[in-house]
């Protein structure tokens, strides 16, 4: 989807910096709020990137360390990696109520702007310049996500094991059109199990 | 008829909630199936568009299920399909990040998280082929959808310049009467 979703950020990000985590803040459930506001609001084309500059180095909340190791426990979870981000970095620093301001900070602004902008776009849908522009940027919001994917599997260079999972992944949900659950239930414990015997090797 | 319809958007999305390893783009595939073969809620065109329009805005990409909720059954609509989507997975998550540091920290965890991108970026290119079938309906629709998929996997610069002069290239082409 948007491209900037982030395995290859987590991986430019792990850096290695000399401070664990001691989390020094007192970061407060406003300062969540306010912070993933940020971070919706400037993230137009994909949040991974403003959301580790928005967290390490303007609130400087986390290390760059630190923040790469809780984007790569979010990517390994279900839901948007940010969403989760803001779960667990909203819970660290203000339990419950700090998870709650932290994931209405990061929809409140988009979700207002997405209805502007949905119905806007419904009052003007039957100008033809309109049309003629959605006619473009739908195939090519379509085409992004293609191209992401395939840029992020060069990136990780996958095994032939591995590129031969994401293969038929996309062959059962987009050639076949299974259902994602089943899919998903099957093929995922699969590739780890696969992935555990190739390492062991 | 719109309880039915709310009650339908929340198990949808509370079960996409809890499928959606590697975020949104893995269920957008599933989301076509449902809303638009299953329960014939939207057109392609219309699902393509709604699609298009959560890619313009800012913030995060699983805001195509508020817009889908938005479309079918106006703002109960948006604000049940938004925290269905969300509640699930993000339940998941803080219960995990409680339990955090024995699992950044385990041995078995780096192999775990290896054995995941390969199927979740299948799912994504999947979810960039189902889309860009009901998006494209013309040479210069193809030409613009391969052109994006070009500039994504070389270009590091914002994906939304892509839509942009895509957009710019078909206002011009059907001004030209080319399309």
């Amino acid at each position: 989807m948007k491209a900037d979703s982030g395995h290859r950020d987590a991986a430019q990000t792990a850096s290695p910096s000399p401070e664990r985590d001691e989390t020094p803040h007192k970061v407060s459930p406003a300062d969540l709020f306010t912070g993933f506001l940020q971070i919706g609001l400037y993230g137009f084309g994909g949040l991974a990137a403003i959301s580790r500059h928005i967290i390490v180095d303007q609130r400087k909340w986390l290390n760059n360390q630190d923040y790469a190791a809780l984007f790569g426990i979010c990517q390994a979870l279900p839901g948007g990696n940010v969403i989760n981000v803001a779960t667990i970095l909203g819970d660290r620093f203000g339990g419950l109520a700090g998870s709650v301001a932290a994931v209405s900070g990061l929809f409140a602004m988009p979700l207002v702007l997405l209805l502007l902008l949905a119905a806007g776009y419904d009052q003007i849908s039957g100008l033809p310049d309109v049309k003629a522009a959605m006619a473009g940027a739908a195939p090519a919001a379509a085409g992004l996500v293609v191209g992401t994917a395939i840029k992020m599997m060069r990136a990780l260079k996958l095994s032939y094991m591995a590129t031969g999972f994401s293969l038929v992944a996309f062959i059962c949900v987009a050639m076949f059109r299974f259902p994602l659950v089943p899919t998903l239930a099957f093929l995922l414990p699969l590739c780890v199990a696969a992935t555990f015997r190739e390492r062991r090797r | 008829m719109n309880e039915s319809i709310l009650l339908r958007l929340i198990v949808m999305y509370a079960t996409l909630s809890l499928a959606s390893v590697g975020g949104a783009p893995s269920i957008v595939p599933d989301l076509h199936r449902q809303v638009v073969d299953v329960l014939g809620w939207m057109s392609d065109r219309q699902f393509a568009e709604t699609f298009a329009l959560a890619q313009l805005a800012p913030g995060p990409n699983m805001m195509v299920t508020s817009l889908i909720g938005w479309r079918v059954a106006g703002l109960a609509g948006l604000l049940v399909s938004t925290l269905a989507i969300i509640l699930p997975s993000s339940t998941l998550a803080f219960v995990f990040g409680r339990l955090y540091h024995r699992f950044a920290e385990a041995e078995w965890f780096p192999t775990f998280k290896a054995g995941l991108p390969p199927v979740v970026l299948g799912l994504m290119a999947a979810s960039g082929f189902v889309t860009a079938t009901v998006a494209v309906h013309d040479v210069l629709g193809g030409l613009l959808a391969a052109g994006a998929a070009v500039f994504a996997t070389l270009s590091r610069r914002n994906p939304l310049w892509a839509i942009a002069v895509a957009a710019l290239a078909s206002i011009v082409a059907s001004r030209l009467g080319i399309v």
